[in-house]
């Protein structure tokens, strides 16, 4: 958890060091008031700074702790894993099977193979929700949802 | 008598089947989203937003203030039964509502928090109804100063929404900062983090709260496998009505929660699950019998659920009348206001009245609805939530990838959320609190374009701010929470060493 935590961290720090970079490349100040560059840096510096905070207070918390915990166990992490991964597949699928498709397939796996529900529930599942979905968004809410492109 | 007149015209402008379904619905999706743990009012708007898309803007309001109400309804129904609160203000419902259910009396403790939401939610809708025009009324001569001290004022309620950690919550407040700051510049015509074009238009703020609210906690869910274990339903109608001596009992704490949930609502930054606690613990000060308190005391289990639904429409002051939204969910609230096209602040009562009382007369009605739906409607209540429970994580993530799709109709909204989604997941389990991100989010350009409007008024001075006397009084007020709120941090840090020792 100590390592992730500080990653984490790390990462905010980046991401001020991005901000106050996209402000610099703006102007500061414009006639009588401030320019499209000032709150970045701003802001950059005040994500900065709290990360620091945030990096001392999580050295003072471990020091404190006497043991450290898992930040996920190995089960959690594969079943967040293949989660994650075969949703990333069915976003990417969408363009060839369309949304609703690739959605079905999705949650097929999920049931299937995460959940550990049986072929049939899984299949029922997923296609009733799905129509549900359908339904809802496509009929009543008029959203044109990306359709088969072979 | 203004007022009234003003909700008549709110209930005439509403009433309409299509209005009515959709009420009715939201409230029963909120019920259900609030009962299912982890997912509270924040998830529950955040998820039927992109269903408003298309909807004239009283029916998309409707639907959002049902939704709402419905979430602080249905918190209750899992505290009770199998004693996981759905949401952090059941946690005191759960004290005396799950004993109830262990002596055998869950259907009564269902009946009579349902009744208790009811007398809240209603007695802060008729301090709603009447404090909002007057707030409004003094608000309404503001100019750009007060209204970006208003907005620092509101930023400023992360040091009550902080949590435990205010070096946190400043950075995800200053995150949140930072992502509404993507996009245009409207004053300068410069576009800020322009990595792809997609970002011109700035990230959309339902894509960062459906990833942040729904992905990350399907996320967790998925990593710990969580699942309800919730009976059949055996209760019969009749048992969800209290007595008349049960009514007697509970009319009074009933009362003070309701009285102390909507004052507690209208401070910024309070909300529920505070306003339970407190009117729990002064239910138990007061008490003939404090013992009974823990163990099925029907006075416990009254006072703090008056006190959760009194709680909405006392939130609801300051965001209509001052822009200021006091919580996460009143966040995702102003972010959907200014999403169609309202301005939430002083003047919103002025442009947009109409729409605001019907807002309100919208509230009063899903108060209505939800009062018979939880009497009568408990068993279904439970057999859906038994039954999506199991299904929950690919059902919420579909609804998620679906919703953002219809944003914009593209793929980049629904990266976004992804995005969002693993943000939020580490954000939950490193204890950053997501509402000072959210608040940040909506208020950053606000905030923003105030204090350029203001700057150039003085001509380049920053002493505008002091030399108008309601800047200033919001200048001391901040001052005097920010030393409040260092004060009680050191007391609490300096009882915990004696605990310690």
């Amino acid at each position: 958890m100590k390592l992730m935590e500080r990653i984490f961290i790390i990462g905010m720090m980046i991401f001020s060091g991005l901000v106050i970079y996209e402000g610099i490349k703006l102007p500061i100040k414009s006639e009588y008031t401030i320019g499209p560059g000032f709150l970045p840096i701003v802001i950059g510096i005040g994500i900065f700074i709290s990360s620091i905070s945030c990096i001392v207070q999580s050295v003072y918390k471990y020091k404190k702790l006497d043991t450290d915990t898992k930040f996920i166990s190995k089960e959690g992490a594969t079943r967040l894993g293949i989660f994650i991964a075969v949703l990333t597949g069915a976003l990417l699928l969408n363009e060839i099977f369309g949304l609703l498709i690739s959605m079905v397939v999705f949650m097929i796996v999920i049931l299937r193979y995460v959940e550990k529900y049986s072929w049939f529930v899984s299949i029922r599942v997923a296609i009733i929700s799905n129509i549900i979905f359908y339904l809802i968004f496509e009929i009543w809410l008029r959203v044109p949802l990306p359709g088969i492109n072979l | 008598m203004e007022s009234i007149q003003n909700l008549l015209i709110g209930f005439n402008d509403i009433f309409s089947v299509y209005n009515m379904i959709i009420i009715f619905l939201g409230s029963m999706f909120g019920t259900i989203v609030g009962a299912l743990p982890g997912l509270g009012p924040s998830a529950g708007i955040a998820l039927l937003i992109p269903l408003t898309f298309g909807m004239p803007v009283g029916s998309a309001l409707s639907l959002l203030v049902g939704a709402y109400m419905g979430t602080m309804y249905g918190g209750r129904i899992t505290a009770i039964l199998i004693n996981t609160p759905g949401d952090a203000p059941a946690i005191m419902t759960a004290q005396d509502g799950y004993p109830l259910m262990l002596q055998g009396k869950g259907g009564l403790a269902l009946g009579i928090s349902a009744f208790s939401s009811f007398i809240g939610g209603i007695f802060g809708l008729i301090v709603l109804v009447f404090g909002a025009p007057i707030v409004s009324k003094v608000a309404i001569n503001f100019g750009p100063p007060e209204y970006f001290m208003l907005m620092v004022l509101g930023l400023s309620t992360i040091t009550l929404l902080a949590g435990k950690s205010m070096s946190k919550a400043v950075m995800m407040a200053l995150v949140g900062f930072a992502l509404g700051m993507v996009g245009s510049d409207y004053v300068s015509g410069f576009v800020r983090f322009d990595f792809t074009p997609e970002l011109i238009e700035g990230v959309d703020f339902v894509a960062i709260i459906i990833g942040l609210y729904g992905i990350s906690e399907v996320f967790l869910n998925i990593e710990n496998l969580v699942h309800l274990k919730m009976g059949k339903p055996s209760f019969k109608v009749k048992e969800f009505i209290p007595s008349i001596s049960d009514i007697k009992k509970i009319t009074m704490p009933t009362l003070r929660g309701s009285l102390i949930g909507t004052l507690i609502g209208i401070l910024p930054g309070a909300g529920g699950t505070i306003a339970t606690f407190l009117s729990y613990a002064t239910e138990k000060k007061i008490a003939k019998n404090p013992e009974k308190f823990g163990n099925g005391a029907i006075e416990g289990l009254a006072a703090p659920e008056a006190a959760n639904n009194a709680s909405v429409p006392g939130a609801l002051i300051p965001l209509i009348t001052l822009g200021i939204p006091g919580s996460g969910g009143t966040a995702i609230m102003l972010g959907a206001l200014i999403m169609y096209g309202l301005r939430p602040g002083p003047l919103l009562m002025v442009e947009s009245g109409r729409l605001v009382w019907l807002m309100i007369a919208g509230l009063i009605i899903a108060n209505v609805f939800l009062l018979f739906s939880n009497i009568l409607l408990i068993p279904v209540f439970i057999n859906i939530i038994r039954m999506i429970q199991k299904y929950l994580s690919p059902i919420v993530t579909v609804l998620c990838i679906l919703g953002a799709y219809s944003l914009n109709y593209g793929m980049f909204n629904i990266w976004i959320v992804l995005i969002f989604g693993v943000l939020g997941y580490f954000m939950k389990k490193f204890d950053y609190p997501s509402g000072p991100l959210i608040l940040s989010v909506v208020l950053a350009p606000l905030t923003e374009n105030y204090f350029r409007q203001s700057i150039m008024l003085s001509r380049g001075s920053f002493s505008i701010f002091l030399t108008r006397p309601v800047s200033l009084g919001i200048i001391l007020l901040l001052i005097t929470i920010f030393a409040f709120s260092f004060i009680k941090k050191g007391r609490n840090s300096k009882n915990q060493d004696y605990s310690e020792e």
